[in-house]
């Protein structure tokens, strides 16, 4: 499961607004946050943009019992 | 991110029914039913020549009428029909508005209708004094200065109009924040 969910809630922007922000349908953020769609490299580059973050820590998953 | 749309995508947009953005998500699915669509045409095609090419053997002006008619219902009910339904399914004919933008929404969607009536109203009106002309000789003056045929056609505006405002009014989705 990616982070973009959560991501976005801590910037406090609606699927709406971060798809206004990244030039998408709000559909589209809604897939890609319940893992329904693998966006292309510049999306999610344009996502991550946008909520101050980078690929690896939104999209990277990480598993818990790794230490 | 406004992104400018091109002539291409316009056109798109349009034949696809997708209100929103053109995004790759869009694209994508556009890409399939339009290929889905494609392969519906090609089959309709072949077999469609093969039968009419049978019938006409000992029956070539029913043969004729045949082909003329499947060529027109097939396209607009059976792929139109594939096409409205699989862009529906994926919702990327929703109209998303924010719930405070939702009365601006309704009134695009008024106008929209009324544009759509007029648009119809004329056409057709144009449509059918030019028909009339080829079927009955029927000057086209004398249809486009009869009353019967004005009032039927402002009527036949009128309900096309409010079919595609009440269409258009369903697609409107409020989104709350």
């Amino acid at each position: 499961m990616n982070r973009v969910r959560e991501y976005r809630k801590k910037q406090k922007l609606s699927q709406f607004s971060l798809a206004e922000k990244v030039g998408v349908a709000r559909q589209t953020i809604n897939l890609i946050e319940n893992d329904k769609y693998n966006p292309s490299l510049n999306l999610c580059i344009s996502i991550a943009k946008v909520l101050g973050t980078d690929l690896n820590t939104l999209f990277w998953e990480v598993e818990d019992n790794e230490s | 991110m406004k992104v400018k749309e091109t002539f291409g995508t316009k056109i798109l947009k349009h034949f696809y029914g997708i209100p929103g953005v053109l995004d790759e998500h869009a694209r994508q699915e556009v890409s399939r039913i339009g290929s889905n669509a494609y392969l519906m045409l090609v089959s309709y095609l072949l077999i469609s020549t093969l039968i009419i090419l049978l019938i006409s053997i000992r029956h070539l002006e029913n043969a004729f009428w045949i082909l003329v008619f499947s060529n027109l219902i097939v396209p607009i009910y059976g792929i139109n029909g594939y096409v409205l339904v699989a862009t529906n399914r994926l919702h990327l004919d929703d109209k998303e508005v924010r719930a405070q933008n939702y009365a601006d929404a309704v009134k695009k969607s008024v106008k929209r209708g009324i544009g759509m009536a007029v648009y119809f109203g004329t056409t057709m009106f144009l449509f059918t004094s030019i028909t009339n002309w080829f079927i009955d000789g029927t000057r086209p003056i004398r249809t486009l200065t009869s009353i019967h045929e004005i009032v039927k056609w402002i009527l036949a505006g009128a309900l096309f109009g409010l079919l595609m405002f009440i269409y258009d009014l369903f697609r409107i989705k409020k989104f709350r924040e």
